[in-house]
């Protein structure tokens, strides 16, 4: 089931990389949405999680995001000229990953069960790798709801309850 | 907030330089953690509105760019 944002909250909830980083940076589209999103899941006391994955995610988009808006360049062609060049996003990295911890968000491991288990998700849910493996990791914990504002997940939508502010999935 | 290079531990305690000590408000609540580049010590605030807004970017669409990463970087590169 696609359910929104501001309906009622689960009592355990996966947080995919796409809420955080929206409530992040202020420059993403859904950022107000989900900065209310943490704030009632706080609020509310829901235990959340995510895998490392989405760390893996967040600091890659951070890193990306400050280099191009320092050099002008994408990511990769400045780290290859300049392997310092990702230094100068070394404080948000820091800031937002301990934030995570402190906020009690609870980091699950990627484990070869869960990758066994994206691998079929890859074809039975039309998922790309990384979001079947988000899905294999939010069910190997029994999770049955997903905050998300990427689209792909609406086809999981049969075996977790996905939680949006996207306006294309509540369609 | 200073960044200390060295402490000092004495009887069980650690010794902070007293300028760290004074750039803090008084009855500031700190939160202290031990990393791998040592031991970090910061004011505690509510780490969920810490979080919220703390980059300042302009308009993206963060579900294409976790989508099409390595391709949008590839393409500059080959």
């Amino acid at each position: 089931m696609i359910v929104r944002f501001t309906d009622k909250l689960p009592k355990a909830l996966y947080l995919d990389s796409s809420v955080i980083l929206n409530a992040t940076m202020t420059g993403g589209r859904f950022h107000a949405e989900c900065a209310s999103f943490l704030r009632r899941i706080r609020d509310e006391g829901v235990r959340c999680a995510t895998a490392s994955l989405s760390l893996d995610e967040i600091w890659y988009i951070l890193i990306k995001n400050k280099v191009k808006h320092l050099t002008g360049q994408f990511l990769v062609k400045s780290y290859k000229s300049n392997p310092n060049s990702i230094l100068s996003a070394r404080e948000d990295v820091e800031r937002i990953t301990f934030d995570l911890l402190m906020m009690g968000l609870e980091i699950l491991t990627v484990d070869l069960d869960a990758m066994l288990d994206a691998k079929d998700f890859l074809w039975d849910c039309k998922l790309l790798p990384r979001d079947s493996v988000h899905l294999a990791v939010a069910l190997k914990h029994r999770f049955k709801a997903i905050a998300t504002t990427n689209p792909d997940f609406m086809s999981t939508s049969d075996l977790v309850d996905v939680y949006t502010c996207n306006p294309k999935m509540l369609r | 907030m200073k960044k200390i290079e060295e402490v000092e531990i004495e009887e069980g305690y650690i010794k902070l330089p007293v300028e760290f000590i004074r750039g803090l408000k008084p009855k500031t609540k700190v939160i202290v953690r031990i990393d791998r580049f040592g031991l970090v010590i910061k004011p505690k605030t509510d780490p969920v509105e810490d979080l919220i807004g703390c980059v300042k970017s302009a308009p993206m669409d963060i579900e294409k760019q976790l989508d099409e990463r390595a391709e949008e970087d590839d393409s500059e590169i080959y």
